[in-house]
């Protein structure tokens, strides 16, 4: 594979790649950012692709690896800088701005306010297709892990969107 | 049969084997609950991807694409790509890939720019070698005598296990270059400064941000004027 045509895979890409972050991310800003950033480290390191693996597995760990790297650095910035007795009160801004977007409709509102680990899961097999061991594989955890934060996340949607069918 | 959670999920997802799955779907002919539990987890999947089809769907941001294509258009890398499978190597420490990308960058523009001239660098075993121009820039020239030379050595030290690097900046390249078996390696790789009325820039903030890398590489002190003459009588040694 030459470095052209990893270019036309990575372009192909780019609209579910933008979806998986802005499913990451709960916010279309900070979505685009995580995007661009996982753009840039793909291409810096294309030549650690395995030809003949899913390309998009690939990107969606390295964007996920630099999600949970960042929210390392802010949850490290909100305790360095928030004062301790504050801790209780600053709760969880994305849940806030979640509420605040009319627009999500049920079912996105519903999704995010799913745990992260469970939100990933569902992303990852029901919206976008993987099998178990490849959506495993991009969460970085036992496949025994991701089924049970799948059937969490499943059984919450259910309970909040309502068992129709 | 009991059917659990896991083995409902599966079946939904598809990730049971065929006995497996003909095990659930009997139980569930048996089971309204269960029955209607696997309907329920289906139309689950189907709200979500619809909710999520249109996302997928949107237009992208067309200076993402740009700059992939930019990226990766560019021969040497493809080279170095060719060059590797033919060989069966696995790729090399990460360490110059980014500046791989860099110089081909680099190289893109002088390409498109100057076909006539050979490239100053090319793709060697274990990363990108100085050639042509800059090669013979890196063997001959001295910081101390170089009045009007395309390429300017900006300074030479030695790293950690004795290499001599120097540090240069030119028109299509600026970079660190360490002395090794297959010639001059490109440790750091920059664009190149173009010449302002006919004449280079002086040591801009491309050049110190490189003299900031060299320091962090440099073990002891810069070569004096001596100590780099005599280094070059030496073959870079």
């Amino acid at each position: 594979m030459t470095s052209a045509e990893f270019g036309e895979e990575l372009v192909q890409l780019l609209p579910r790649m933008r979806r998986f972050a802005r499913s990451l991310t709960r916010d279309a800003a900070d979505g685009d950012d995580l995007c661009q950033a996982a753009i840039e480290r793909a291409l810096k390191s294309w030549q650690q692709w395995q030809g003949g693996t899913r390309l998009d597995a690939w990107v969606y760990r390295i964007m996920r690896n630099i999600w949970i790297d960042e929210g390392r650095a802010r949850t490290r910035r909100k305790q360095t800088f928030a004062p301790e007795e504050d801790g209780a009160a600053v709760g969880d801004a994305g849940d806030a701005a979640v509420e605040a977007h009319a627009e999500l409709g049920n079912v996105g509102r519903a999704m995010a306010r799913l745990p992260q680990d469970q939100r990933d899961a569902v992303m990852l097999v029901l919206v976008e297709g993987f099998a178990y061991k490849e959506a495993a594989e991009i969460l970085g955890c036992p496949i025994g892990t991701l089924t049970s934060r799948l059937i969490r996340g499943r059984e919450a949607l259910l309970r909040e969107l309502g068992e129709v069918g | 049969m009991t059917v659990t959670a896991e083995q409902i999920a599966a079946f939904v997802d598809d990730e049971l084997d065929s006995a497996a799955r003909a095990q659930v779907a009997e139980a569930a002919l048996r089971d309204p609950d269960l029955a209607a539990r696997i309907a329920a987890e289906r139309a689950l999947r189907e709200t979500l991807r619809a909710h999520f089809a249109p996302l997928a769907a949107a237009p992208v941001p067309q200076d993402w694409i740009a700059t992939i294509r930019a990226t990766t258009a560019s021969p040497v890398v493809a080279s170095l790509a060719d060059a590797r499978a033919a060989r069966g190597r696995k790729p090399s420490a990460r360490r110059w890939v980014g500046a791989a990308i860099a110089a081909s960058l680099v190289l893109g523009v002088a390409i498109g720019a100057q076909l006539h001239r050979p490239a100053v660098l090319v793709a060697g075993g274990d990363g990108l070698i100085a050639s042509g121009d800059l090669a013979r820039a890196l063997d001959t020239q001295l910081a101390s005598a170089q009045a009007d030379a395309p390429i300017r050595m900006l300074g030479t030290f030695r790293r950690q296990g004795g290499d001599l690097c120097r540090v240069f900046a030119g028109p299509v390249a600026s970079g660190i270059a360490c002395h090794g078996g297959a010639g001059w390696q490109m440790e750091q790789v920059r664009p190149g400064s173009r010449p302002e009325n006919g004449a280079y820039r002086q040591a801009g903030s491309a050049d110190g941000d490189l003299m900031a890398a060299a320091q962090a590489m440099a073990v002891g002190d810069p070569l004096n004027a001596d100590q780099e003459r005599a280094a070059q009588q030496h073959g870079w040694r």
